[in-house]
């Protein structure tokens, strides 16, 4: 069972914690929604782990290993990164871009397992008709399945999503967190998602961490940490949190 | 799309193993592989055109001579003088001094200046961006017109005075750039504007340095950033050869990081292994070498760094292991055809090359950007 393990992470920026002593765990098979109102600190969590900040305590492992220590290539064997959205770009075709996921486990030129494992991820992700259009011939939703399928194909352990669905309609937003959570049911990948939409949150989430100014304020299985409290205390919203024919709901209502 | 849920197979059904590439012709992976020997074809069809159109054109000029007579003089030199180029003595010497040097300078200067427009643009994921965006042309002209202004008297390294100052200005322009990008931690964007900042300095003090200027002085400060390629010689050849035979082997063998970077950008760059900063590090200062050294021996020859780049990937698309040596052959035939008109439409006059090549590169460029098709990714 492969572990990432973010213990006390403190990041600071201009003289002010950005985060302040975070800690968080995620285990192969789990799907844990990072939820929090805007600057609590998801994005500065989710890309702490992925190396880009200095530490100012705390440390990062995973498989065993010290993050901070690795090389940038075996870390990107371990843990894959989807972002909000895939920047503008030269445009260049879906397989290529697939194939991009496979960069840390290949040499200077894709061998054929490189092209064998894009084409599967391609499939899991419906793109096949879309293989050789060019990225920017392709919706935002098509673009969001394209980024999915280069994180697959990266085949790591971990997958860390930087509010992957902000941008997206519903459908697609229940698309990909309904292939987020059966990717993690599978057992063999943990996800860790930051997500804006606590319904969302708490429908698909094994374990929700609401966040806010930088600390953790509650974390509890699917959606435990999601109560009017909670929702009062980090967002300032009266809300309400019930079920519909079995979905969880958490309904804003009014500030406070 | 579909709403259903796709099937999610559990990560152990992909293993080493049980993974074959499908043999059917319709599979994604062989699609991709096919595409792949196709461009390798047009490469391949594009370098062997070019070597034919240079030989084809280095014959042509004032004094006329015969492909046969080329033939001989490169295999008389190719072989120590083993076989006797037997030809008249002028032929040999228009050939061997005037012609060929100048040929082979045009293209591997075209070529130099192409490759370092796509490594400038590909760092900056910007396709605006050429070599002179940060500075390195207008340094190197400021560079010139300092040797030649007050250089007169003190030419110790001779005939390389006037390269060597105006290469050693364009380091410092590239230097100065980098180093406060570096210092301040600024992005992409931020050195392009300090770049052309530069640019506007530089500029601003080659004029002053003309305002001060005699009449011969200014006609040869003029001249310079004209871009030309008479009085060319094999010494510079050599060394702007030897500068590209370093810099396109050592980018090709990242071009599958440049990809990534340009397409990704440099978060995900970064997520997927690749050291963004070194990467970048290594691309400028190697695009500023291949740019300088062309340009301090011919003086500044713009567009081919921006046009080149650009003529290559609406060919053969934007994945740089192809776009790098594609590049490279597209900004060679631009130089080469560009100095060609130059010096047979008006002969005997020989229009700077630095001229041409705008004459030639825009109707060029506009046609291609008004006749893309979008299909030509792969």
């Amino acid at each position: 069972m492969i572990t990432l393990d973010a213990r006390n992470l403190t990041v600071t920026a201009g003289g002010r914690a950005v985060l302040d002593d975070v800690s968080v765990t995620v285990a192969q098979g789990e799907m844990v929604g990072l939820v929090g109102p805007n600057g609590a600190g998801k994005s500065t969590l989710v890309k702490a782990i992925l190396g880009y900040h200095h530490l100012r305590a705390g440390q990062i492992h995973c498989a065993g290993r010290d993050m901070m220590r690795s090389a940038a290539r075996d870390r990107a064997r371990l843990i894959a990164y989807v972002p909000q959205a895939p920047p503008e770009g030269f445009p260049v075709s879906v397989f290529q871009t697939v194939l991009m996921g496979r960069t840390p486990h290949m040499g200077t030129r894709p061998a054929r397992r490189d092209l064998a494992v894009t084409e599967w991820a391609i499939a899991q992700l419906q793109l096949d008709n879309l293989a050789f259009r060019s990225m920017d011939a392709l919706s935002g939703g098509e673009r969001q399945r394209v980024m999915l399928a280069r994180a697959l194909a990266q085949e790591t352990p971990l997958l860390v999503l930087d509010e992957p669905t902000s941008a997206l309609d519903i459908g697609h937003q229940l698309f990909a967190l309904r292939f987020l959570s059966d990717l993690a049911a599978t057992g063999r990948i943990g996800v860790l998602v930051a997500i804006h939409d606590l319904s969302m949150a708490a429908r698909f989430s094994t374990r929700t961490v609401l966040m806010q100014q930088g600390r953790v304020l509650a974390e509890g299985a699917g959606g435990a940490a999601l109560t009017p409290a909670t929702v009062r205390a980090a967002y300032g919203v009266d809300a309400m949190v019930t079920e519909l024919n079995g979905v969880p709901v958490v309904l804003p209502l009014a500030a406070t | 799309m579909t709403r259903a849920t796709p099937a999610v197979p559990p990560m152990q059904s992909i293993s080493p193993d049980q993974v074959e590439l499908p043999v059917g012709a319709d599979s994604l992976g062989a699609r991709y592989l096919a595409s792949r020997t196709t461009r390798l074809a047009i490469i391949a069809c594009a370098f062997v055109l070019l070597m034919g159109a240079a030989l084809s054109v280095t014959v042509r000029g004032i004094h006329e001579t015969g492909m046969a007579d080329l033939l001989r003089v490169i295999a008389s030199h190719a072989s120590f003088g083993a076989i006797s180029a037997s030809l008249d003595a002028q032929s040999e010497l228009v050939l061997l001094h005037l012609r060929l040097p100048r040929v082979v300078m045009a293209m591997i200067a075209g070529a130099a200046l192409s490759v370092a427009g796509v490594l400038m643009q590909a760092i900056t994921r910007n396709p605006l961006v050429s070599p002179y965006t940060i500075g390195v042309s207008s340094a190197a002209a400021f560079g010139a017109a300092v040797a030649i202004m007050f250089g007169v008297g003190l030419t110790g390294a001779g005939i390389y005075f006037i390269p060597l100052t105006a290469f050693v200005f364009a380091l410092i322009a590239a230097t100065a750039v980098f180093s406060m990008s570096w210092w301040r931690n600024m992005g992409p964007q931020a050195m392009i504007l300090t770049g052309i900042a530069l640019m506007y300095l530089f500029s601003a003090m080659t004029a002053a340095v003309q305002f001060i200027a005699t009449e011969q002085q200014l006609a040869r400060v003029v001249h310079w950033t004209f871009g030309s390629l008479n009085g060319v010689r094999w010494p510079a050849v050599v060394i702007c050869a030897g500068v590209l035979a370093v810099v396109l082997p050592v980018m090709q063998a990242q071009a599958w990081k440049l990809n990534v970077l340009t397409v990704a950008g440099d978060d995900v760059a970064h997520s997927l292994g690749v050291h963004v900063a070194r990467l970048r590090a290594m691309a400028i200062v190697l695009a500023v070498v291949a740019a300088a050294s062309v340009i301090s021996f011919l003086g500044v020859i713009g567009f081919v760094g921006l046009i080149g780049p650009h003529v290559a990937r609406m060919m053969i698309g934007g994945d740089h292991r192809y776009l790098l040596p594609f590049a490279a052959i597209t900004g060679a035939a631009l130089l080469l055809a560009a100095d060609t008109i130059g010096r047979l439409a008006f002969a005997p006059v020989v229009v700077p090359v630095g001229i041409v090549v705008a004459f030639v590169g825009v109707p060029l460029f506009l046609h291609l950007i008004l006749s893309r098709q979008r299909t030509n990714y792969a």
